[in-house]
């Protein structure tokens, strides 16, 4: 299940100006400017994110047709696939499989949408023990946080804090040197790899003509993960897929470019059915959970673009507003921009009606996204949705019919004007540092100047009389 | 650089520059004027309907961008903002708010083909080589998120400083939005004052005493910071300290 | 929920979708203009820039050379009927590489002592079916003879990759290079050795794929 629902502004004014949030910034812009130099090394780079675009879109009108060309060409193979309506069928699959295979441990390769299905916590709940290896996750699991980015979940912590972890929970000697937190790391959990009945890994990209599924990382920890188990379980979105391996090369091309500003990362793993006959290893068993749980909602939505998205995080890197307050405060599992967008329509917009207001509208993130999704057209439909259905921000409503009632009768706006130019005479200075409410929310973090004596058309109209 | 026979053109103050930054709209008479235009002041002009139509509210956005195109329609020539979030506002999302009407809609097209941004309008319809700076400050400019991405304005302030002969100093992060966001300034003060801070930081980085934009929300959102900061540094908008060769 | 339940449910939604019209069906596939200059140098050179080390010379002398700095350790190797050069694996093990057994039993006990052994293992020694100039990557493919741990699990990995199967990207390689995707269980790129920058953003090797890379051009 997601969490209770976000409150945005609550939550970013506790976050901004902290440390954490100030690591997260400073990670995200770190990113960016790995992401600019990589598209700048790489002319095709427009090229291919046009064709991203079309490959995408072209899937999702006919996503019916290539799920079941996806699942065929895997049941052929010998493997299995569940189409998990909800999180709940999804995670009550997964304990089934996980039964029957006698599971002890179960390792993980990082996935979004495993969170959003809360798969974890239902493992645990048949007390079965999941490891997270992706060493950001594993962070994360063990210091009991929660990831602030889709590609670096520990941007908001320190090697220092880091080390505490280690040093509490592993029961090592302390260290904070990062080259030694990773050999722990990696020393840590080779065991358990190898030990382990079960590998549950995400999906980056399901391909359809040939029923492969690609799963992309820099650690190996995807790879052992789906090398080592007996049982390899895929979970993905049901929109994570493209139909060709062309079309695969495509979105490999812009994904790390644009997620780290690797040309590709370490591991591009492309796997293709269970072990078959003649290999010496990998898993014997595959399952692919093919999950909606809302996304078909989503795609009936006016904001079905949303759909195309590869999870690069570009979009959050480029955010101010995910730069300045971090993850967190997005609520749900998915942050910044995009998370803005997919959350309300995915899990409800009631709860999160602030969520499509924490975006000053300025543009970055559709300048950056791979697949070009218009993610603030998406977000000023979502502002209307809210507006129709209610108001976020309890004074909204009344103030907008003024502004309307106003702008548009020139002699009532003139005399509005008026009124501005003889209320800016109450301050000497000619700056406001305090005014009442609703304009307290502006003079909360600045000053106002004071309207001007004499408006801009006083003035025209004064010089046209002379 | 082009020489085409302009004369009238149309001024569309924008609220913010009519009400907070008149100094602004007067500045942008004044070089219009010394570059050889005739500046009208289409009488009804109220406000582009920006802030309602970010925010949501699209029925009131309507409303007035209605209003807008009727009273910009009964004019001709170009039409020039002091602001360019309100030009952007203008050329993209009028067309679309009253696409129901077929009139309108033609209308809105016909204006939006006419908009432009004052550095716009400077750069690809009368030319800068005789443009002069008035101050000897050194500058620093700040390009707003409308102009850079929605009009594609890229360099325009730039430009028109670097051709004028000001003492213009680069701004770290120029491309990064300065926070105020319209209604988020007064949704989420808390986070617009944390971008803001890092713009500002920036900006103050520079060594610049004045600070000069051509998009009058920002400018006052920046100034407040400014001043709130104790700062010294100035703010205008670009048209107030240029000048045409010819009245030095 | 049932398969066609499901997909009716993705079908009815695409009707209400916001989708646009006229999207080309299959478009072909798309080359990146890349400059054309030497493939091998080229390939050096990215595979450098993420930490692999290419080699070119005689395959035995890197291989002392290796054993030498990385000091004799169990060795996980392909079959030698699917190297480039057959007599490698052996090279190992007169310098007192072992082998270690790399057919994982079917049972799950089985599979746990075996693979439990894998934890020392020093080397893996593996061909490589293609190579991306553009990335310094190499393509491995599973399949009879060839484990998918060699390259995963040991410190070192060596690949022997020949020369002529260098392409000039990854997109060259899907458009000019059958790949046959779907015809191997697994087919990997492995460009560099493994790392991470989880850790306030600074770049770690060696996380819990192979430390070292070493890539023989033959």
């Amino acid at each position: 299940m997601t969490e209770a629902p976000a409150t945005f502004v609550a939550r970013a004014s506790a976050e901004s100006g902290t440390a954490k949030a100030a690591a997260v910034g400073t990670a995200a812009r770190h990113l960016i400017e790995k992401r600019d130099a990589a598209v700048a090394a790489y002319p095709a780079m427009d090229v291919m994110r046009d064709r991203l675009r079309e490959i995408r879109l072209h899937t999702l009108t006919h996503l019916d047709r290539y799920l079941a060309e996806f699942a065929d060409a895997v049941e052929g193979l010998g493997g299995r696939v569940f189409f998990a309506a909800d999180a709940d069928e999804a995670t009550a699959y997964i304990r089934r499989v996980a039964e029957q295979a006698g599971a002890g441990v179960i390792v993980k390769a990082k996935s979004m949408v495993t969170e959003e299905i809360g798969l974890n916590a239902s493992l645990a709940s048949d007390s079965r023990s999941v490891v997270e290896t992706d060493l950001g996750e594993f962070i994360v699991q063990l210091a009991e946080d929660r990831p602030s980015h889709i590609v670096a979940p520990v941007m908001h912590l320190t090697r220092f804090d880091v080390g505490r972890a280690f040093a509490d929970k592993l029961g090592v000697p302390y260290t904070d040197d990062p080259t030694e937190l990773n050999q722990i790391a990696r020393a840590h959990l080779r065991k358990i790899f190898l030990g382990a009945e079960i590998g549950i890994s995400g999906v980056n990209f399901a391909v359809a003509s040939t029923g492969s599924v690609a799963v992309v990382t820099n650690e190996g920890n995807g790879r052992l993960a789906t090398t080592a188990p007996r049982v390899h379980i895929a979970v993905m979105g049901l929109e994570r897929i493209v139909p060709t391996p062309e079309d695969l090369g495509v979105a490999l091309e812009v994904l790390a470019r644009s997620a780290t500003g690797q040309k590709l990362t370490t591991y591009t793993n492309i796997i293709t059915g269970p072990r078959r006959a003649g290999d010496p290893d990998g898993p014997d068993e595959l399952h692919v959970v093919i999950v909606d749980n809302g996304r078909t909602r989503v795609l009936a939505d006016e904001v079905s673009e949303a759909l195309a998205c590869i999870r690069c995080g570009a979009c959050l890197n480029i955010c101010p507003v995910y730069r300045a307050v971090g993850g967190h405060p997005y609520g749900d599992v998915y942050p910044g921009p995009i998370g803005a967008v997919l959350s309300p329509v995915l899990f409800g917009l009631e709860g999160r009606e602030e969520l499509p207001y924490a975006c000053t509208l300025c543009g970055a993130c559709l300048e950056v996204c791979p697949a070009r999704i218009d993610l603030p057209r998406m977000l000023v439909h979502l502002r209307e949705r809210v507006v129709d259905e209610g108001d976020a921000f309890g004074w909204l409503k009344p103030a907008m019919k003024s502004y309307e009632f106003a702008a548009t009768r020139p002699r009532v706006w003139n005399g509005v004007l008026r009124g501005a130019s003889i209320g800016g005479r109450a301050s000497r200075s000619g700056w406001f540092r305090r005014i009442p409410w609703p304009g307290s929310t502006w003079t909360k973090v600045r000053d106002l100047q004071a309207p001007s004596t004499r408006s801009f058309r006083r003035w025209w109209r004064d010089r046209n009389a002379t | 650089m082009t020489e085409r026979p302009l004369s009238t053109v149309q001024l569309f103050a924008t609220c913010v520059v009519d009400a907070m930054f008149p100094q602004a709209g007067r500045a942008v008479v004044r070089v219009l004027e010394e570059c050889g235009m005739t500046v009208d002041f289409p009488a009804g002009q109220t406000c582009c309907g920006q802030p309602a139509f970010n925010a949501g509210h699209r029925s009131e956005a309507r409303s007035m961008a209605e209003h807008t195109i009727r009273i910009l329609d009964a004019t001709d020539g170009p039409i020039v903002m002091p602001s360019a979030s309100c030009a952007a506002m203008v050329i993209d999302h009028y067309p679309h708010l009253v696409a129901d009407d077929p009139e309108l809609l033609t209308a809105a097209s016909r204006i939006a083909s006419r908009v432009r941004e004052f550095t716009q309008f400077l750069i690809e319809d009368i030319g800068v080589d005789e443009l002069r700076v008035t101050t000897d400050e050194a500058v620093t400019f700040h390009p707003s998120c409308h102009g850079l991405r929605h009009l594609g304005l890229v360099g325009y302030g730039e430009r028109v400083l670097d051709a004028s002969g000001s003492d213009r100093r680069a701004l770290e992060g120029a491309h990064e939005c300065c926070g105020f966001g319209g209604l988020f300034a007064l949704e989420m003060p808390t986070v617009s004052g944390a971008i803001m801070d890092t713009k500002l930081d920036n900006i103050e980085a520079t060594g610049a005493t004045t600070l000069v934009g051509y998009d009058a929300s920002c400018l006052l959102h920046l100034a407040g910071g400014l001043h709130r900061r104790g700062s010294a540094v100035n703010v205008r908008h670009i048209a107030e300290i240029l000048s045409h060769a010819d009245e030095s | 929920m049932q398969r066609d339940a499901f997909l009716e449910r993705v079908r009815s939604s695409i009707r209400a979708a916001t989708l646009p019209a006229g999207l080309p069906e299959d478009p072909g596939a798309l080359l990146p203009d890349l400059p054309r200059g030497s493939l091998v140098e080229e390939f050096s050179s990215a595979a450098e820039a993420v930490d692999a080390v290419v080699h070119v010379g005689d395959p035995g002398a890197v291989i002392r050379s290796l054993v030498a700095t990385y000091g004799p350790g169990p060795l996980l190797t392909w079959d030698p009927s699917t190297l480039p050069v057959e007599r490698a694996a052996e090279q190992f093990a007169a310098l007192g590489c072992t082998s270690l057994p790399t057919v994982v039993p079917g049972d799950p006990v089985g599979r746990l002592r075996h693979q439990g052994a894998y934890e020392e293992a020093q080397f893996g020694l593996t061909a490589a079916e293609a190579g991306f100039a553009e990335t310094g990557s190499i393509v491995l493919r599973s399949g009879p003879g060839r484990p998918r741990m060699a390259s995963l699990i040991p410190l070192v990995h060596v690949a022997l990759l020949p020369v002529d199967r260098i392409f000039r990207s990854p997109m060259h390689w899907l458009v000019e290079g059958e790949p046959n995707l779907g015809e191997a269980t697994n087919v990997v790129y492995i460009t560099g050795p493994s790392r991470t920058a989880d850790i306030e953003q600074q770049i770690n090797l060696g996380v819990h794929g192979p430390r070292h890379v070493h890539i023989v051009l033959v």
